[in-house]
């Protein structure tokens, strides 16, 4: 099948010429002498310029529309990187999720701000609150922001320090990539959490103690 | 005198943003933690405060406008001006969703930022200059 949509715009503008010669109560026929001919209907009135003018304003915007760099183009979906580096007790808890049974999903969609709170309480719903301020805090996966996150997420106890950088890092995340509810996001996990764990931590967070 | 605003809110992720409200969030320098143990990160349209966790529940936040000769008691934890460009300032947790309006007129305002400890504090006030330092 030919790709016509590149005859779009002169289409359209045809179409547009003649609605708004229509309008005004003006028609195209050919001339006895080979040429065309502009026929009317009449006096113009004035509804019928307005329509006209409008009916052309309408079209302009559509041709404009036509030329904006993202027009056809599916709008790419932003990925959110866990660096492991500074983040391993996370990055290794979102590897681990990634593979339970069944798998955590990597595509999350964004969720509203009431879901999200709501979220986080149904996930960490068992989990202590830490009582020291270097106490592990509840990480959940998928995140609490997200649609598919709260009941059944995978819970891992995290050091405070990496919860607030993650939390940082998601915040800056959202704006930056202007992630509105429903919005979907990739995770992606960049280097291996192994390498920057503390020296005998298991990158397991079932054997993380709370 | 009273303050501006008075509210709670829950800190996911064990921050609070006292931020310019620019329309779209992209706008906002927001600084970013290094170790995430600091207490306080300041950009110029940005300062975000370390605190608790939300598992024990939402933290309380009073905001002072224009009260220079208020002289509160609690830790200071910050001392310095956040730039304002438009639609005043916003008080709270962004991923929360829990971000609460302050109207300040555009320019730099002294602010200082106080908490009940000095280390996760549940209890800041925080205190506008109304008028905007000279530029």
């Amino acid at each position: 099948m030919p790709d016509l949509s590149a005859l779009a715009p002169s289409l359209v503008l045809i179409g547009i010429f003649f609605i708004a010669m229509a309008l005004v109560g003006r028609g195209l026929r050919p001339s006895p002498n080979g040429g065309i001919t502009v026929t009317t209907r009449g006096r113009v009135r004035l509804w019928q310029l307005v329509a006209a003018i409008l009916v052309l304003l309408l079209g302009l915007n559509y041709l404009e529309g036509l030329d904006r760099p993202d027009r056809g183009r599916q709008r790419r979906i932003p990925v959110f990187v866990v660096d492991a580096e500074r983040m391993p007790h996370i990055a290794a808890h979102i590897l681990f999720a990634w593979k339970m049974s069944p798998p955590k999903p990597r595509l999350l969609h964004r969720a509203s701000a009431r879901q999200g709170r709501a979220n986080r309480r149904l996930a960490c719903a068992d989990f202590p609150p830490p009582v020291q301020p270097d106490d592990p805090e509840c990480d959940e996966y998928p995140f609490a922001t997200t649609r598919e996150g709260g009941r059944g997420a995978s819970i891992a106890p995290v050091p405070p320090v990496e919860n607030r950088r993650q939390g940082g890092a998601l915040s800056a995340f959202y704006a930056k990539e202007r992630v509105r509810v429903g919005d979907p996001f990739l995770v992606v996990v960049k280097g291996d959490p192994k390498r920057y764990l503390p020296e005998g931590t298991s990158a397991d967070p079932r054997t993380w103690p709370r | 005198m009273a303050p501006a605003s008075s509210f709670r809110v829950i800190p996911l992720y064990r921050q609070i943003d006292v931020r310019d409200a620019a329309p779209d969030a992209a706008d906002v320098d927001r600084p970013q933690w290094e170790s995430g143990d600091e207490p306080v990160l300041a950009s110029a349209q940005c300062i975000v405060l370390a605190t608790r966790s939300d598992l024990h529940g939402p933290v309380e936040i009073e905001v002072w406008v224009g009260a220079n000769e208020h002289r509160p008691a609690g830790h200071l934890l910050f001392e310095g001006e956040l730039l304002t460009t438009g639609e005043g300032a916003a008080v709270g947790n962004p991923l929360a969703g829990d971000l609460h309006r302050v109207p300040l007129p555009i320019g730099w305002h002294p602010v200082r930022i106080y908490g009940d400890q000095p280390r996760d504090p549940a209890r800041f006030l925080v205190v506008f200059d109304e008028t905007p330092a000279p530029t």
